[in-house]
């Protein structure tokens, strides 16, 4: 590039009059050849022809001889004190050093630093101010580890601390929160930066000053401006609301076993009695088919025996039902057959079998049974109980019996949806009411009459049914009366 | 001169720990369930022969799925409190299974099976055929109550003077 002489006049006049050029030539063997310039401004002022030029101006060692091209070193002390721009280049052979005046840049740049360095230092202490208040705000004693294994308090000690820790000084922490002990051994793998993050403690509890409890919790971490750090945590209600939760949830599992307690021995209670009614009853109902058995028995008499034996009958599966009950309740019976353990029988046939059972009984009450099969062209084949179904049977047309009125007519009828046999027991009486039907089906629920039952039987109904699959339901009968449907899963046949 | 012995208290949960501590150390006995939460850390001086035992006692939380204990509590332990509720035998279970586990965490340092609430006999539901194998060497079981401080004397005793047997 070329400038007009004028510039480059003004250029070299303004670099020789601002900043104090100084040369030095140096032969291939590192000896000056020649210099000049204003040396004795950089201090340079004895350097001389012939000698090594490193000896004369230590900052040319490691560069001579110079190597090809060129380099510079911006802003060097030199022996002088001032600062000058260094510019290192080669030329047939010879290097060349060039010296340029650089101070007054190189203040200016010191003070800016200066400037940057001092805001840097004032920002840090107010961040520390801050951190040492909000530390003290949230009621977190931070601990700086020393070198010794001690550690001293980085922030302001907060208030629950201060007669526990020194506010200047180290401590050993396990002597002031015996509780951390073996934690400190734990958080060596955070100080030791074997594992990243933190470490908690956990919550512990210490007598504080005047006997009160403290509830703390330490946190082991790093943070790079103070090195290993131990923060104290005075937990308050964080700790009693996490107690809260914890005893109420302890409460309810202690409530609990004490109910499931009361509730195993009313049991055990209540089958002990069972058993001892149902010892007397099976005597009695022994005697009374050998008194029948008797050819000499007049008929009257056979009457009231076979009354005698149907009350017995009765209060036999009444104990039955409640036996029953009390196992589904102890064990919690699974629901489902297991197929090859309980063989399949015709529901149509079995449904037969029960209405011949029941329907003398009914029509001595001055009520009638009817039956109601329709016409299928295949068995209707379950697997179930017999004789727990048997007692479902029992159970629901007992109850349709007493509530239907005298002169009134009951039905069984047996049919198929779905691939559920259904079975519907219906009367003639008043229905169940709105409000009795939701627990209907429940234990000890008796119906809105009473009756003198005890409240067994619709709920053994139930969790008979819901064994073998099924399930029960209750309906309004069309016309007035109640219809009670069950259903059991058409079992499938080899 | 007094040397200083860690025990760990463990159980389930409600089953007295943190009532046989205060009976022990402050006299004291509150009808109150009240759950604790982490540990409670306190100490008492027992004499032992001419020495005294300060044990630094670690009311450890009751142990369950809500509140899982931290292996670390057990680390510099010299002894170990297992606390049964003889009212709840489920609990035997649980101090059978806490011995294992801080006998993994702490070594072979000695055990005393304390039998609390012994005051509610008509709820008292552990019998002798039950603790079979639990009354060993290594392992006394001694009835107490918070209550009325029955046995508690005598158990910490019992531990200070195990762990100091080894002493040289």
């Amino acid at each position: 590039m070329s400038l007009p002489d004028a510039l480059t006049h003004h250029f070299s006049s303004s670099v020789l009059h601002v900043r104090r050029p100084a040369w030095i030539e140096i032969d291939e063997q590192g000896a000056v050849l020649q210099c000049g310039g204003d040396l004795a401004y950089y201090g340079l002022a004895e350097m001389r022809q012939g000698l090594r030029a490193t000896e004369q101006a230590s900052f040319l060692v490691g560069y001579v001889p110079l190597p090809p091209g060129s380099e510079a070193l911006p802003m060097l002390q030199m022996p002088s004190g001032v600062r000058a721009d260094i510019h290192l280049f080669s030329e047939a052979g010879h290097g060349w050093v060039l010296l340029l005046d650089c101070s007054e840049s190189a203040e200016e740049q010191a003070a800016l630093q200066q400037a940057r360095l001092d805001m840097g230092l004032r920002l840090r202490r107010e961040l520390e101010e801050d951190a040492h208040g909000l530390a003290e705000a949230l009621g977190v004693l931070v601990l700086a580890r020393t070198a010794d294994d001690t550690f001293r308090a980085f922030a302001r000690v907060p208030g629950w601390a201060r007669t526990l820790w020194p506010s200047t000084g180290a401590a050993h922490v396990e002597e002031v929160f015996p509780f951390l002990e073996s934690f400190l051994q734990d958080a060596e793998d955070i100080w030791g930066r074997r594992r990243a993050g933190m470490l908690r403690s956990g919550t512990w509890t210490q007598e504080g000053p005047s006997a009160t409890e403290l509830h703390l919790e330490a946190t082991a971490t790093c943070l790079p401006p103070v090195g290993d750090v131990l923060m104290v945590e005075l937990l308050g209600d964080r700790y009693w609301e996490r107690q809260r939760i914890l005893q109420l949830a302890r409460d309810r599992r202690l409530a609990l076993d004490e109910l499931r307690h009361q509730q195993d021995q009313r049991e055990i209670l209540l089958h002990c009695i069972v058993h001892d009614l149902k010892g007397p009853l099976a005597g009695m109902q022994g005697s009374i088919d050998l008194l029948a058995s008797d050819p000499a028995m007049p008929p009257d008499l056979l009457d009231l025996l076979g009354t005698a034996r149907r009350a017995c009958r009765k209060q036999l599966g009444l104990i039955e039902d409640i036996v029953s009950v009390f196992r589904h309740g102890h064990h919690r019976e699974g629901s489902g057959v297991h197929p090859g353990l309980t063989p399949p029988f015709d529901m149509a046939e079995f449904a037969a079998e029960v209405f011949a059972d029941f329907q003398p009984s009914f029509v001595s009450s001055g009520r009638t049974l009817l039956l109601d099969v329709p016409p299928h062209d295949r068995p209707l084949p379950v697997r179930a109980d017999r004789r727990r179904i048997e007692r479902v049977f029992a159970n629901l047309l007992e109850n349709a019996q007493r509530y239907t009125p005298l002169d009134g007519s009951c039905s069984l009828r047996i049919g198929s949806e779905d691939g559920m046999v259904v079975v519907t027991v219906s009367n003639e009486g008043k229905g169940v009411p709105e409000e009795h039907r939701e627990t209907l089906f429940d234990r000890f629920v008796r119906g809105p009459r009473g009756g003198g039952t005890a409240g067994l039987g619709l709920y053994y109904c139930r969790i008979t049914v819901e064994k073998y699959g099924g399930a029960i339901r209750y309906e309004e009968r069309p016309g007035g009366g109640a219809s009670f449907v069950f259903t059991l899963p058409l079992a499938e046949t080899a | 001169m007094t040397k200083q012995k860690k025990v760990c208290m463990l159980g389930a949960f409600a089953v007295g720990k943190t009532s046989l501590v205060a009976r022990f150390v402050k006299g004291i006995f509150d009808e109150r369930y009240l759950t604790t939460v982490g540990v409670k850390t306190d100490r008492k001086d027992v004499a032992v022969g001419d020495e005294t035992v300060r044990m630094v006692l670690w009311d450890i939380q009751g142990e369950d799925e809500l509140q899982p204990i931290k292996p670390s509590y057990m680390t510099g332990a010299s002894g170990c409190l297992l606390v049964v509720d003889g009212t709840r035998p489920e609990t035997l279970d649980v101090a059978r299974r806490l011995k294992i586990w801080g006998e993994a965490n702490a070594g072979p340092i000695p055990f005393v099976m304390l039998l609390n609430k012994v005051d509610l006999t008509a709820d008292w539901a552990l019998q002798d055929e039950d603790l079979q194998g639990d009354n060993r060497p290594g392992c006394r079981v001694i009835q107490t109550s918070a209550k009325t401080g029955e046995g508690v004397e005598d158990a910490f005793r019992i531990l200070a003077e195990k762990m100091t047997a080894g002493d040289a």
